[in-house]
């Protein structure tokens, strides 16, 4: 299989290194009552399926006033089971009515056979693959799948683990760079998961600098790869001495994620930057100053240049 | 589902069976036999990071749950409510990506629970209207085409086919499931009274409930089969049309009349 280049979305393309919001149901009415500037929205595709209804049409009234960028959970393209075609054709049908700037989802399972029954089930969460590569042949040949009918490029998101795979051959940045290279999508930072995860790491011992490892990890990056950056916060959980970092996207921001995307920006340029917030959904002005802050990130990028 | 078939004998698929597995496992302790991870480990962040996806299961259960089914959950009060998801949860898991799809099978495990059955006996009843009313919000929109209901006034029914409003349904219960659900979004619940069938629709975007009027139930369910109105009328014999008009025209239930003459010219 030849090596597929990325090809721009037509219509409505995120500006170059704008930054745009997740736009959650709180703050449908907020959003189209004051049009806040913001590069772009992003949106839950799995939460616009049906054929019509309130949704799709909040959408698309959003969709008239911003490129709208697709992020979906449930594809599941790292699942041995293969990508459900009902749900990839419910995607195709809102990406011909949306005609979005993006259109992503997770290098992930969330669906499989469960033993002892018949039918396939799906958790509706992002269950961690090995960085094997037997799971590299599982993602690309999915992807490939949903490209194909889609006809255009994904964006692929790392995703935050709260268990560790046996069976890793590869660093996760090898691992996404080589399905990227391998099917042609490209790559969704989300800087928070790489730092959750690190953190995580630093719990079991098995690093001893959080921020300093995510630097690392992405000075390995290829900036051709990277489509788009995902920030959120996430939430220190304690249970009996036992520390977790839980990637929620129910905080700001945190001041170390905040020097990392500095960082990612002196590596990597320009890149549509995305604030993400889904629990606990603050009013639409918190969100608005968290991409302001990312806007001004950039912009001093750009004057230091 | 699939458009690969699944290497079942992999690494791979085992590692991801047996994650789903633990998810689904009903302890925690079963949890972590399913990831074959020794005891000595089970304090340490391993542990408690399968605790935070077990966790996230049921809290997205009970949420995906609960906003499909809020009149469900406001008689049985929360903590119920979030168990009843969790065994829904297990015993019939979602299949599709798409969670708002998922949750159907609430009225069938209510009735699968003697004791509540026993305690409130209406309340798979008021699950099968609130299912309905919830499916129906993303259903593909349909507009109202006033100039066709004229028709009426002049053709013969026979020739006449209705448009109904999408989601449109109706659901006789031996309880009184319109006053249970209309009293739960608003007042305290009313003493049960005899039965009522419910006339569910989707008004423009918003999902609407009813007490059928006599024979309408009968009524639409003739008309969606696509008899002709005539027909439809002969199929409820206690329906009074002329009762029903105005208020299904003003509220959205009827769309648009059809001419079989004007179709066969």
């Amino acid at each position: 299989m030849a090596v597929r280049q990325p090809v721009s979305a037509a219509p409505g393309l995120c500006e170059a290194a704008g930054v745009g919001i997740g736009w959650r149901h709180p703050h449908y009415g907020d959003l189209l009552e004051t049009l806040p500037s913001l590069a772009f929205l992003e949106v839950h595709s799995e939460n616009f399926f049906g054929a019509g209804g309130a949704a799709l049409a909040v959408l698309e009234r959003g969709r008239a006033d911003y490129p709208v960028s697709l992020h979906g959970v449930g594809l599941g393209l790292g699942s041995v089971a293969g990508v459900d075609p009902r749900h990839l054709e419910q995607l195709a049908m809102l990406v011909a009515r949306i005609e979005p700037c993006l259109v992503s989802d997770h290098a992930c399972f969330t669906h499989g056979i469960l033993p002892g029954r018949a039918t396939t089930v799906h958790a509706g969460d992002l269950l961690p693959l090995p960085f094997s590569r037997p799971a590299l042949d599982v993602l690309c040949r999915n992807v490939q799948v949903v490209q194909d009918r889609l006809r255009r490029p994904l964006l692929v998101e790392n995703l935050s683990a709260y268990v560790q795979c046996p069976g890793n051959e590869m660093t996760e940045v090898e691992f996404l760079q080589e399905l990227a290279r391998r099917s042609g999508c490209r790559l969704l930072l989300d800087i928070n998961n790489l730092y959750v995860n690190a953190r995580n790491a630093a719990f079991r011992d098995e690093l001893a600098d959080p921020q300093a490892a995510v630097r690392l990890a992405m000075d390995r990056l290829d900036p051709s790869l990277i489509g788009e950056i995902h920030l959120a916060g996430h939430t220190d959980v304690q249970d009996g001495g036992i520390h977790l970092v839980i990637d929620d996207h129910g905080q700001r921001v945190c001041d170390e994620v905040w020097a990392l995307y500095a960082h990612a920006r002196e590596q990597l340029g320009a890149i549509p930057t995305l604030i993400e917030w889904d629990t606990e959904v603050p009013p639409l002005a918190i969100l608005l100053d968290e991409a302001a802050r990312a806007a001004a990130a950039a912009d001093r990028m750009v004057q230091t240049a | 589902m699939s458009v690969l078939a699944a290497p079942a004998d992999t690494a791979l698929a085992r590692w991801q069976q047996s994650l789903l597995a633990a998810l689904w496992a009903p302890t925690h302790d079963e949890a972590l036999d399913q990831l074959a991870i020794p005891s000595a480990e089970h304090d340490n962040v391993m542990w408690r990071g399968l605790a935070a996806y077990r966790s996230h299961a049921v809290s997205l259960a009970a949420r995906s749950l609960e906003a499909a089914y809020p009149v469900v959950k406001s008689l049985i009060g929360e903590e119920n409510f979030e168990a009843l998801a969790r065994l829904l949860w297990r015993q019939h898991p979602p299949q599709v990506g798409d969670l708002a799809r998922w949750g159907a099978a609430l009225a069938a495990q209510i009735e699968d629970l003697p004791e509540l059955v026993a305690d409130l006996p209406y309340l798979a009843d008021v699950a099968r209207v609130e299912w309905a009313m919830h499916s129906m919000a993303t259903v593909a929109d349909a507009l109202a085409v006033p100039a066709s209901f004229g028709l009426l006034a002049h053709e013969d029914p026979e020739n006449l086919r209705l448009d109904l409003a999408p989601g449109t349904a109706c659901f006789s219960s031996s309880w009184p499931v319109v006053t249970l659900i209309e009293a739960h979004r608003s007042a305290p619940p009313p003493q049960a009274r005899s039965g009522e069938t419910a006339r569910v629709w989707r008004s423009g975007w918003r999902p609407r409930l009813r007490l059928a009027q006599p024979g309408e139930s009968a009524f639409l369910q003739a008309v969606q089969e696509g008899q002709t109105l005539g027909a439809a009328l002969g199929c409820a014999v206690d329906f009074d049309f002329s009762v029903w008009l105005a208020p299904a025209v003003h509220e959205g239930l009827l769309l648009r009349v059809l001419s079989s003459r004007a179709v066969d010219a």
